[in-house]
């Protein structure tokens, strides 16, 4: 089988996702549930989403994330469904070992963006952010959804990027910073004032 | 007038030790500042002043002080400005979070809470309340924020 006959399947399976997943048709957002304080200040972005506006959001935390876990249950349980996926770097986790989890942690954080097709991805790192982005920047090369990515980087980051804000910085389609000093450095940022 | 103390989710003993000083009471004393309530967390130090380990939410006893003292931790940090609390905040050497210092130097630099590098400063950054110009947080801007993200979604 010669290039042509590859090509010829990978247009084949092309078609078959869209069939077997066709893109929802409301707009849909995807909130990635970082860990810790930053699960806090998205809650406090969130609190001010008039969720009237939007017509379906999902939230993604990793598995074993129990404060995202909580904060979800406590404020938007009413709001959208919580999945759940495999965590790409724990603490205090080596960053060789980390690299590999990571490349694993893509396998179901692709399925997961395949199937809901967000029109959104809205993140403030860590955790699962870089699998989930990754795979919603694939997938939107592919055109296989419409997905763009918004990372809102930390209160606490002054003066230079968090390393997730780094890694996913290139895929964003808006990229807020709370400090000026970070929008100096980095024309792309968008600084609107604190956030929190 | 009511001093509240927090550590956060783990301990500060240099800190709740310092509170206990006559020299730290004192300066609290001369400011007004003569009931004083200790969040201590796990620390086995206990001190002489009315003090609790946790408690689900800190909002109570932040609302109801005059001057919180706090751990450099951003969230207890932001918490207490956004009730526009006066505020001192003093670093944990031990835990050299670089990034809660970072932010606690800036929220410093811009006048609105005073940082303390060590536990042993604390009476003279309690005796810099009287002159020292506190501002006030600048608003947040949440709302646009999440106006912009809902006209990107359309």
């Amino acid at each position: 089988m010669g290039i042509w006959g590859y090509l010829a399947i990978l247009i084949g399976l092309w078609y078959l996702v869209k069939f077997l997943w066709p893109p929802a048709k409301r707009k849909n957002i995807l909130v990635v549930l970082g860990s810790g304080g930053h699960t806090t200040e998205m809650t406090t972005y969130l609190k001010k989403l008039d969720f009237s506006l939007v017509e379906n959001v999902d939230f993604i935390c990793a598995e074993d994330d129990k404060v995202s876990k909580e904060k979800f249950r406590l404020h938007f349980l009413n709001r959208g469904r919580l999945y759940e996926i495999f965590r790409s770097r724990k603490v205090g986790q080596s960053y060789i070992s980390s690299v590999f989890t990571t490349l694993y942690s893509f396998i179901p954080a692709i399925f997961l963006v395949l199937k809901l097709r967000p029109d959104l991805i809205v993140t403030n790192g860590p955790g699962t952010a870089l699998p989930v982005c990754y795979s919603g920047f694939i997938l939107r090369l592919l055109r296989i959804s419409r997905t763009k990515i918004v990372f809102i980087e930390s209160f606490c980051r002054v003066r230079t990027l968090s390393l997730a804000g780094r890694l996913i910085y290139p895929i964003t389609e808006q990229f807020y910073v709370q400090w000026e000093y970070l929008q100096r450095d980095n024309p792309k940022c968008r600084y609107i004032g604190l956030l929190v | 007038m009511s001093v509240f103390v927090t550590v956060g989710t783990t301990k500060f003993e240099e800190l709740i030790k310092a509170i206990d000083t006559d020299e730290v009471l004192e300066a609290l004393r001369d400011q007004g500042l003569t009931k004083v309530l200790c969040q201590i967390g796990n620390g086995e130090f206990t001190p002489e002043s009315e003090f609790f380990r946790f408690s689900p939410s800190l909002d109570e006893f932040m609302e109801n002080a005059d001057l919180i003292i706090s751990h450099a931790g951003a969230g207890s940090i932001l918490e207490a400005l956004r009730k526009n609390k006066k505020l001192i905040v003093v670093v944990n050497q031990k835990l050299m979070d670089n990034h809660q210092l970072e932010i606690a130097k800036e929220l410093s630099d811009r006048n609105h809470l005073i940082m303390c590098e060590n536990p042993d400063e604390l009476s003279s950054a309690v005796r810099k309340l009287e002159t020292a110009e506190i501002k006030p947080l600048p608003p947040s801007n949440t709302q646009e924020l999440m106006q912009e993200i809902v006209d990107l979604l359309n």
